[in-house]
């Protein structure tokens, strides 16, 4: 059965000088706007139970096509066969009415999915017990914090058990404890058959998530088919770009949220000018602040990162089943024995995430750099040594 | 207005514009201190005022009406119809914009928007209305059979103000300075309007002008059904023909311009 099916789907906004000009045209008949195409031609289908991700730059359309993915836009041109019962986190809470209370704007907003008075009476209480806004429920929206406000927004959107979640970089509603929990609900609905299109910028999360995914540039499809293999292509379209001008690695704040796990340092095991040898040995120390978590709860993730940007390799402990240690700190050592890599200079990004693997408490891109120098270039060329052997034959 | 395919769209779609007149209504008088006896205390206390001056003070009685029937009621029966529609005209042209985040970002169909107005004019006329009865009552008229007469004239109020909601509503996103301009007209038409007085108290040749104003048609009507209890089908058909056919032409429009008003919203 099919979840959705997009048939040579376009979506053009008109764009008028003025909005006077709107009334213009419609009483002279003549035209006085131009279109802008946000979507041309856009076909695929989605197998009922399956995940489906949306990658592309700004501006290439992934959140047109979600609208139209929603039924909050109509398309100007195509076909789009969607299940009635679906549910989009687009923009969590934008709908809203500020002067309305809480409890107002969930009977409106369960409204305008279809339901009856009796239907709205009926999801009350779930909505506002999982929102955890009892206290506030009958206080006007605009003395909420926005945390609140999205909370609200997450619950009431997927209160329904939707068999289509349309999900919009919604994954970070909320404190951290909210965060779990609105994740847990789409890996519930997911589980229980619904369908699930998912757009972020975060590409770990869309492979992680996802089965199939849909690269959109410039309001066309460039590529369509599994996750893995799309977002690896545009991994790669975007490198190409900007490898014209190679990054210049420059160390960026860390960023984590209070009350949270989070990396206290990290530091290179190695000699004080931090220049490894192709071959030898290299380590790096991480201190990881657990901040009360449980440390069966937290993972750490390295990749190694050329100065041109390129992912030269990454793992982490959750993929490889290494669980932490420690009470209030863990300390990882993460060591090659043989460094493969060639001559360049490198980085590394460090990722906190949580034991799902979607999550990340504490990020630091672009730390710990290091240089390696090759003894000769016996040892090759390119980016890393990979193990071979020649055979040689006469003929 | 509304393109309703099938009964459980219908329920669907009454469910929710339910709710959108209930919350338009909260949002204007139930959130306030005062919340519903604001609806109350507003025309009673018209009701009170002016019977006092006009009746008491000044022994106003209009010229042409039966002996008994004193200036406050028909004032009042005026002011009920003139207020109401004002109060749709005016807000009319804020309605989209006010409701744009939720226009953009859900599914509510635009169409609705404008009926939701008229819905809350309704029972604001119904309490002014209530009130005006039982006054009546205790100044021995007879109330329903004024109400019997009443009905077809609210019908062509509630024309007027649908076709102005759905009309004004869209021209009021493409035409910035439209409700400025409505309150300046609103106030003028107030004064030509035979309200504070009878037609048939100013000079001939300025009661052919006034007759120009399609509003005299409707206070006239409202004053003669429920002040006098009397209800002339020949005054009524044609002002019911002429309103039917601006209706269908405003309603036309506003369906023509309302799917592209997001792009401009």
């Amino acid at each position: 059965m099919k979840a959705l099916q997009l048939q040579q789907i376009s979506v053009g906004y008109p764009q008028y000088p003025r909005p006077l000009d709107l009334l213009w045209e419609w009483l002279t008949g003549t035209q006085r706007h131009t279109t802008h195409y946000a979507l041309q031609d856009i076909s695929f289908e989605l197998e009922q139970g399956s995940t489906l991700g949306i990658v592309g730059d700004n501006g290439a359309g992934k959140s047109t096509l979600l609208r139209v993915l929603a039924g909050t836009l109509q398309p100007t041109a195509g076909v789009c066969l969607a299940t009635d019962q679906r549910a989009a986190l687009l923009e969590l809470g934008a709908s809203f009415q500020s002067q309305l209370s809480g409890l107002d704007n969930i009977r409106l907003g369960l409204a305008l999915r279809g339901l009856s008075h009796a239907q709205i009476n009926e999801y009350l209480p779930t909505v506002i017990e999982f929102a955890e806004l009892q206290p506030w429920i009958e206080q006007p929206l605009k003395t909420y914090s926005s945390g609140m406000v999205m909370r609200l927004g997450f619950a009431l959107a997927t209160v329904l058990s939707p068999q289509l979640l349309i999900v919009d970089e919604a994954l970070s509603v909320g404190d951290q404890h909210f965060q779990k929990k609105s994740l847990q609900r789409i890996k519930t609905i997911v589980a229980e058959g619904a369908s699930l299109v998912f757009c972020s910028h975060n590409l770990y999360q869309v492979r992680e998530l996802c089965q199939q995914a849909i690269w959109l540039e410039q309001g066309r499809v460039r590529q369509f088919g599994k996750a893995q293999a799309v977002v690896d292509a545009y991994q790669t379209a975007c490198r190409e770009r900007e490898v014209i001008t190679p990054a210049v690695i420059s160390p960026q704040a860390n960023n984590h949220l209070q009350s949270q796990p989070f990396i206290q340092s990290a530091q290179l095991l190695t000699t004080e000018n931090k220049v490894f040898n192709t071959g030898a040995k290299f380590g790096v120390e991480v201190l990881i602040n657990l901040n009360r978590y449980p440390v069966q709860e937290v993972h750490l993730g390295i990749v190694i990162r050329r100065n041109d940007e390129i992912q030269c390799y990454g793992m982490s402990t959750l993929h490889e089943g290494i669980a932490l240690q420690g009470h209030d700190y863990a300390k990882v050592h993460y060591v090659i024995d043989e460094l493969p890599l060639l001559a360049g200079d490198y980085c590394l990004e460090l990722w906190l995430i949580d034991q799902t693997g979607l999550h990340v408490y504490d990020s630091r891109e672009r730390c710990c750099h290091f240089q390696v120098q090759q003894s000769s270039q016996r040892q090759g060329i390119g980016v890393c040594q990979l193990p071979h052997r020649w055979k040689v034959y006469g003929l | 207005m509304m393109p309703l395919s099938g009964t459980k769209e219908r329920k669907q779609w009454s469910t929710l514009f339910g709710q959108l007149v209930y919350l338009d209504l909260r949002t204007r008088y139930f959130n306030s201190r005062l919340g519903l006896a604001i609806l109350i205390a507003q025309p009673l206390a018209l009701l009170v005022v002016y019977s006092w001056i006009f009746g008491d003070l000044m022994q106003l009685k209009h010229q042409g009406g039966q002996d008994g029937h004193y200036f406050s009621e028909y004032l009042l029966a005026g002011l009920i119809a003139f207020n109401t529609l004002a109060e749709v005209f005016t807000r009319a042209p804020n309605l989209l914009l006010e409701r744009r985040e939720l226009l953009l970002n859900t599914a509510l169909p635009a169409v609705l928007v404008p009926w939701v107005l008229v819905a809350s004019s309704l029972l604001l006329e119904g309490i002014s209305i209530a009130l005006l009865i039982i006054w009546m009552s205790i100044q021995g008229l007879n109330p329903l059979w004024a109400l019997g007469c009443y009905l077809p004239w609210l019908v062509i109020r509630l024309l007027w103000s649908s076709a102005g909601a759905a009309l004004l509503s869209v021209l009021g996103v493409v035409l910035t300075d439209l409700r400025q301009v409505l309150s300046a007209i609103l106030g003028i038409l107030l004064l030509i309007t035979p309200i504070f007085y009878r037609l048939e108290q100013i000079p001939s040749h300025w009661q052919t002008a006034l007759l120009w104003n399609p509003f005299t048609y409707l206070i006239q009507g409202y004053q003669t059904a429920l002040v006098q209890g009397e209800f002339k089908v020949l005054a009524w058909l044609p002002v019911l023909l002429a309103s039917l056919v601006v209706w269908y032409l405003s309603v036309s429009m506003a369906r023509r311009l309302l799917p592209k008003i997001r792009y401009v919203l």
